[in-house]
């Protein structure tokens, strides 16, 4: 076996071991301290709420993921194209920074009523909720990235009496890649989370708004079956954008691969 | 007599902001010959890399004199191409593989594709590295990087190439190497070459004439011709030629050194 192969098989065969002994230690503490299911349901009560809730599922789960990759994908271009102008114009900037910084001081979760009272129990308040999340880490990212560009590299370029435009398209934008992605890795998960809030206000599927259904009927069970979906479409599509950057960004990722080993 | 390819003439220059002037560089005066490798020496933060910038047209600041590249300004031979830097470290960019940061600057002065990928092949078999033309670059060691770095500031034919300390962070082997290949290219591209160090040792290597610079506000303090044949070798350093050129070069620096520190105690 190589060492390659038995490092791989250990960072994947050591979390799932420790994954078992949890659950077997859960199925066991439940059992043997008698505690009751609407309080700490064990690992077998959530087989049978997820069986019980297997038929519309499949809908809620694909409800939360339209709404969070839809918002997910509007803030992120909305974010990216406003740092685009921020870069360019500094006076754009200066007029609009302080708004944009008020408005991140809001907590985004709290207006998810109002984007309700103003667009209705659609898909539309939950996409501009997730939106508005994933909105201020790309702005901020590119912005940074845009701005940050090594001063030797600007010099050769200028050296090279290279266009303002050239220096963007083959200096600046490639360089805020690098910052860019990590902003896109978090702001996935921030647009599930904002799905689920925006369901929580109101909704007629979706994740979220199964979760507070299960909570008013007290069926715990379901809940913990749907809060761990949430997690895992989170984690499916943070892998999905970690995935893409090893593509869009080669060169960060090796140079990443490198330092841990 | 060989015409001047490039001539500081009482050059001062001060960084500037709002507050603040800080005198750099104080009635400068050097002319550097057509095809001759002209070195400034100096001790670390005496302006070598600003004056080098100044002879780019890459700095602002407060400027008097002038300085004059085969009959115009800066601005113009660097609008016209007829600049190429090296810089202290390789300044590749990381999304490109070898040889499209090669083509970079055909790229920027929009040269048709085929004939500059063939000239930036040829450079790169004339560095040693066209094997490696398809590579990322952080697959590259850090000489082979400074080496992809100089054909890359051939591509566009310069008349004048500016070192700006490029063999300083490299290892002695690695360095040997490249200061053979500079002196190869220069030679055969029968270029100008500014080379800014505070490395003595390369300087009297690489260099036809050295300019001793004084501390900062900086100044020529003395002009040194450096008269050993070519090709110059890395084993020529024990050579009585070598160490008295060597030896010359840095009594003018320790000269310099003593005045401050009397100016200092004054």
């Amino acid at each position: 076996m190589t060492s390659r192969l038995r490092i791989r098989l250990t960072s994947i065969g050591l979390p799932a071991l420790v994954f078992a002994i949890f659950l077997v230690v859960w199925q066991v503490a439940t059992s043997a301290l008698r505690i009751p299911q609407y309080i700490l349901p064990s690992p077998a009560d959530l087989v049978s709420a997820f069986d019980r809730v297997s038929k519309t599922f499949p809908y809620d789960l694909w409800v939360t993921s339209i709404e969070a990759a839809s918002g997910f994908a509007l803030g992120s271009v909305g974010g990216f194209l406003l740092a685009l102008c921020f870069a360019r114009y500094a006076m754009v900037e200066k007029s609009l920074m302080p708004y944009v910084i008020a408005m991140k001081t809001v907590p985004i979760v709290a207006i998810a009523p109002l984007l309700v009272i103003w667009l209705g129990a659609g898909l539309m308040p939950k996409i501009i909720l997730s939106a508005l999340i994933c909105f201020f880490p790309v702005l901020i990212s590119t912005v940074k990235g845009l701005k940050e560009v090594d001063p030797d590299q600007i010099d050769l370029f200028r050296s090279l009496a290279a266009t303002d435009w050239q220096l963007f398209k083959w200096l600046r934008f490639p360089s805020c890649m690098v910052y860019l992605f990590p902003s896109l890795r978090i702001s996935i998960v921030f647009a599930v989370i904002g799905a689920i809030v925006a369901e929580f206000a109101s909704a007629n599927a979706g994740l979220g708004f199964k979760i507070m259904l299960a909570s008013f009927h007290v069926d715990t069970s379901a809940m913990f079956v749907y809060i761990i979906a949430c997690a895992l479409l989170s984690l499916i599509l943070y892998g999905i954008v970690a995935f893409a950057e090893r593509f869009a960004v080669p060169w960060s990722y090796s140079e990443r691969t490198r330092g841990d080993l | 007599m060989p015409e001047t390819a490039l001539r500081f003439d009482d050059v001062h220059f001060a960084y500037e902001n709002a507050s603040i002037s800080v005198e750099v560089i104080r009635s400068l005066s050097f002319d550097v010959s057509s095809h001759e490798i002209f070195g400034l020496v100096g001790p670390s933060g005496c302006g070598k890399t600003t004056i080098l910038k100044l002879a780019a047209d890459l700095v602002t600041g407060s400027t008097s004199g002038s300085i004059v590249i085969d009959g115009t300004s800066p601005a113009q031979a660097r609008a016209e191409r007829r600049i190429a830097i090296l810089f202290q470290r390789p300044i590749l960019l990381p999304w490109r593989n070898v040889l499209e940061n090669v083509l970079l600057p055909s790229q920027i002065a929009d040269d048709p594709p085929a004939p500059s990928k063939a000239k930036a092949m040829e450079l790169l078999d004339l560095a040693g590295v066209a094997d490696f033309s398809d590579r990322p670059i952080h697959e590259l060691s850090g000489g082979m990087q400074q080496r992809v770095s100089l054909v890359r500031s051939l591509m566009s034919e310069p008349r004048l190439l500016y070192l700006d300390e490029p063999f300083i962070s490299l290892d002695e082997v690695v360095k040997e190497d490249l200061l053979q290949l500079t002196q190869r290219v220069a030679q055969s591209l029968s270029l100008t070459v500014l080379h800014v160090s505070h490395s003595l040792e390369d300087s009297v290597l690489l260099c036809d004439r050295v300019a001793v610079l004084a501390p900062r506000p900086t100044t020529v303090s003395q002009l040194i011709d450096i008269s050993l044949d070519r090709p110059r070798h890395y084993q020529q350093r024990i050579e009585p030629e070598f160490l008295e050129a060597l030896s010359s070069v840095r009594n003018a620096v320790h000269a310099n050194g003593r005045n401050a520190l009397k100016g200092g105690l004054q």
